[in-house]
């Protein structure tokens, strides 16, 4: 007995790994396979033969990956926008910290740990900042194959870099941390933020990474990129002066916690089915 | 007679917004639009439809909308947006330019 929806399944599952399980192209797809089924059906074609008939007019599953494929290399301005402005802090540290080592006011191990340190938080705000985008742009605009396809790859780009710049800056810090404090770890909060922003790191690039990840769950992991930084470089301050080296916490607390809940809201959009804030489309 | 592969890809982005420019319409009625207007001689392999709206909806020529059909699924309906206009006009001048000289040395 044929039963369509077994057969969408199956067909469904040769493409959501190039395409992304909901993505609107293989819905488009999928849409444009019962209305050929439909049609032939009607016409008096048995379903069996009319699903192979529309499956082969469809054309192979390698052929419509390749075809989307070229679409997913468009470049994303918002993605190199935020490698570029990525580039930009990094030289901007770099001056900053070489600045630092000339006038005395840094030794080479505290100059490295803040450069790498401050890259990897900054990455963190990038793929945050992409993700908030991401979701607005979904909600308003819509998304599509080809801009889900470079949202990913900036994530995994921006993530690589937050892991590797946090990564060293944690085991250069505990060096720092020997030689000045006199032990390598203390679980303090800003060694905790630190260990946090990492593992944040790793959750965003697995899911950029994996395509059974869904679009949505991607931008909210991604958009709370925003949060686990923002308390883990901000929240010790407030917690220990220490860690504020000097600064003061006026209005900290109120522009963090303002912060966060602005950003949980994002990640509430995320929800929002897309186009939903285009008011005279019909959802996806 | 089968149409060469290239005139096939030439001809994909004409036809579409031709198609879109008598209204908005949706992927599978656009194949059985060109199907009908040739009189079957051009076959497009279907799917192949989908990456070239995509590229027209990325370059701003069209526009999409998800809307309930009358059979109670969603499709996705593509319409043509001012600028699509604008690059139809402009396929139009060229297709008719290539279609007159070759008109004038076959004497037909």
């Amino acid at each position: 007995m044929f039963n369509l929806e077994e057969q969408i399944q199956l067909w469904r599952g040769g493409l959501a790994e190039s395409l992304g399980e909901q993505s609107e192209a293989l819905v488009e797809l999928e849409s444009h396979l019962r209305d050929h089924f439909e049609q032939r059906v009607r016409a008096g074609q048995a379903p069996h033969e009319a699903w192979q008939e529309a499956v082969a007019k469809l054309g192979s599953p390698g052929g419509l990956k390749e075809e989307f494929a070229k679409l997913h290399n468009r470049p994303w301005i918002p993605g190199w926008v935020a490698l570029g402005g990525m580039l930009i802090c990094g030289l901007a540290m770099l001056w900053f910290v070489a600045r630092g080592m000339t006038i005395g006011k840094f030794r080479a191990l505290l100059a490295v740990h803040v450069l790498t340190v401050v890259i990897g938080y900054v990455a963190m705000y990038m793929i945050g900042m992409l993700a908030a985008w991401a979701i607005l742009s979904r909600a308003v605009a819509g998304w599509d194959g080809a801009r889900n396809g470079a949202f990913r790859t900036a994530l995994s780009r921006l993530a690589g870099i937050a892991i590797a710049g946090t990564a060293i800056g944690i085991v250069l810090g505990s060096f720092w941390a020997r030689d000045n404090l006199g032990r390598y770890w203390a679980w303090d909060a800003r060694e905790v933020g630190g260990t946090a922003v990492l593992a944040w790191a790793c959750v965003v690039f697995a899911c950029a990474k994996n395509r059974s990840t869904s679009t949505v769950a991607v931008m909210v992991v991604a958009v709370m990129a925003n949060v686990v930084v923002s308390l883990s470089w901000w929240g010790p301050g407030l917690i220990e002066d220490r860690h504020l080296y000097g600064a003061k916490t006026t209005g900290l607390g109120t522009a963090l916690g303002s912060f966060v809940v602005a950003q949980l809201l994002i990640a509430c959009a995320a929800m929002l089915p897309s186009r939903s804030l285009n008011g005279r489309e019909l959802s996806f | 007679m089968k149409l060469a592969k290239e005139l096939v890809a030439a001809s994909a982005a004409p036809l579409i917004l031709s198609i879109l420019g008598e209204g908005e319409n949706y992927g599978y009625a656009i194949i059985q639009r060109v199907r009908n207007l040739s009189g079957g001689q051009i076959q497009w392999t279907d799917g192949m439809l989908y990456p070239v709206l995509h590229r027209l909806e990325a370059k701003g020529a069209i526009v999409s909308r998800w809307r309930m059909a009358a059979n109670g699924r969603k499709r996705k309906y593509y319409a043509l947006k001012g600028g699509g206009r604008k690059i139809l006009a402009h396929h139009k001048s060229q297709w008719m330019l290539v279609q007159g000289a070759l008109a004038n040395l076959w004497g037909t």
